[in-house]
């Protein structure tokens, strides 16, 4: 008689799992152009199409490659967990700071132009559009320590002890169950 | 008794944003400020659709020399609109907050 499953209640645990080596290759290789065509989004955000949002998920992307082609571990150690929660806090920061810099001078809250805050340059230069720089940069952190934190917090939740207890004592009424002693 | 307060506080402030609501434009009328902030109150709505006389056209046209950036979208959201960008992007972080105090993260 086959030995039948009568859906038993595993815990679900992630032993080593090793993914291809071409995998892990290819993106070891892809790597450092995903992260600075990500950067380049964020920074040109006034010249071309991208900004602060768009570079800041391709960013956050770029990590959840990482862990995801390699073990979680190899992707916690490049983004651990203080450090993005200490970016994603400084993204806003950033971006409440330089809005009051127009108050110092006697401006409004958020002034660009009118107080010429840096950087100053001609129109479509890198160096043009002064509060727009740091604002751009400002946003990209935070979303992308939001990506990647939401990504990990999902993987390292640990389950309620006395939910293993409780798998044990499923399985054992199903075994009984199977004989049909009780 | 007790537990009446926080029902009557959320009425009392639930009938002030009403009212504050009704105050308002109706939708859709070209003469909310929104929509053409940069005209005369007193234009009547034919020359405002007439003219198209709005914000957003005055977007498109001093959109780079207001602000200093090339793309339009990045002028509006972050220049002119830059108030309602940083609270969206505080909404953002307060969902990351509330779901790492939900799910926390423990170290293994």
């Amino acid at each position: 008689m086959q030995k039948k499953d009568f859906g038993m209640v595993k815990e679900t645990s992630q032993p080593e799992y090793k993914t291809s080596l071409v995998i892990q290759t290819v993106t070891r290789m892809m790597l450092p152009f995903l992260l600075m065509f990500g950067l380049s989004l964020i920074v040109h955000g006034h010249l071309t199409p991208g900004g602060g949002f768009q570079g800041g998920v391709v960013i956050g992307a770029t990590f959840i490659l990482l862990g995801l082609s390699f073990n979680k571990e190899e992707g916690r150690r490049a983004a651990p967990d203080g450090a993005i929660k200490v970016l994603a806090s400084s993204g806003i920061s950033i971006y409440i700071i330089v809005g009051m810099m127009g108050m110092i001078g006697g401006f409004n809250f958020l002034t660009n132009q009118w107080m010429r805050f840096p950087p100053v340059g001609e129109l479509g230069e890198l160096f043009s559009g002064g509060t727009l720089f740091w604002i751009n940069i400002g946003v990209g952190l935070t979303v992308s320590a939001i990506a990647i934190e939401l990504f990990y917090a999902f993987l390292e939740e640990k389950r309620d002890p006395a939910y293993k207890k409780n798998i044990k004592v499923l399985n054992e009424k199903r075994r009984w169950s199977d004989d049909g002693v009780s | 008794m007790r537990r009446f307060i926080p029902v009557v506080l959320f009425c009392i402030f639930g009938i002030v944003m009403i009212a504050a609501v009704l105050t308002l434009d109706p939708v859709g009328d070209p003469r909310q400020p929104s929509y053409a902030e940069f005209v005369h109150p007193d234009t009547s709505f034919e020359e405002i659709v007439k003219e198209r006389e709005t914000v957003a056209l005055h977007y498109n046209r001093n959109g780079a020399y207001d602000t200093g950036a090339l793309d339009i979208i990045t002028s509006t959201i972050f220049d002119y609109r830059g108030y309602d960008t940083l609270f969206e992007a505080t909404v953002l972080f307060t969902a990351l907050i509330s779901v790492l105090t939900i799910i926390g993260v423990t170290k293994d």
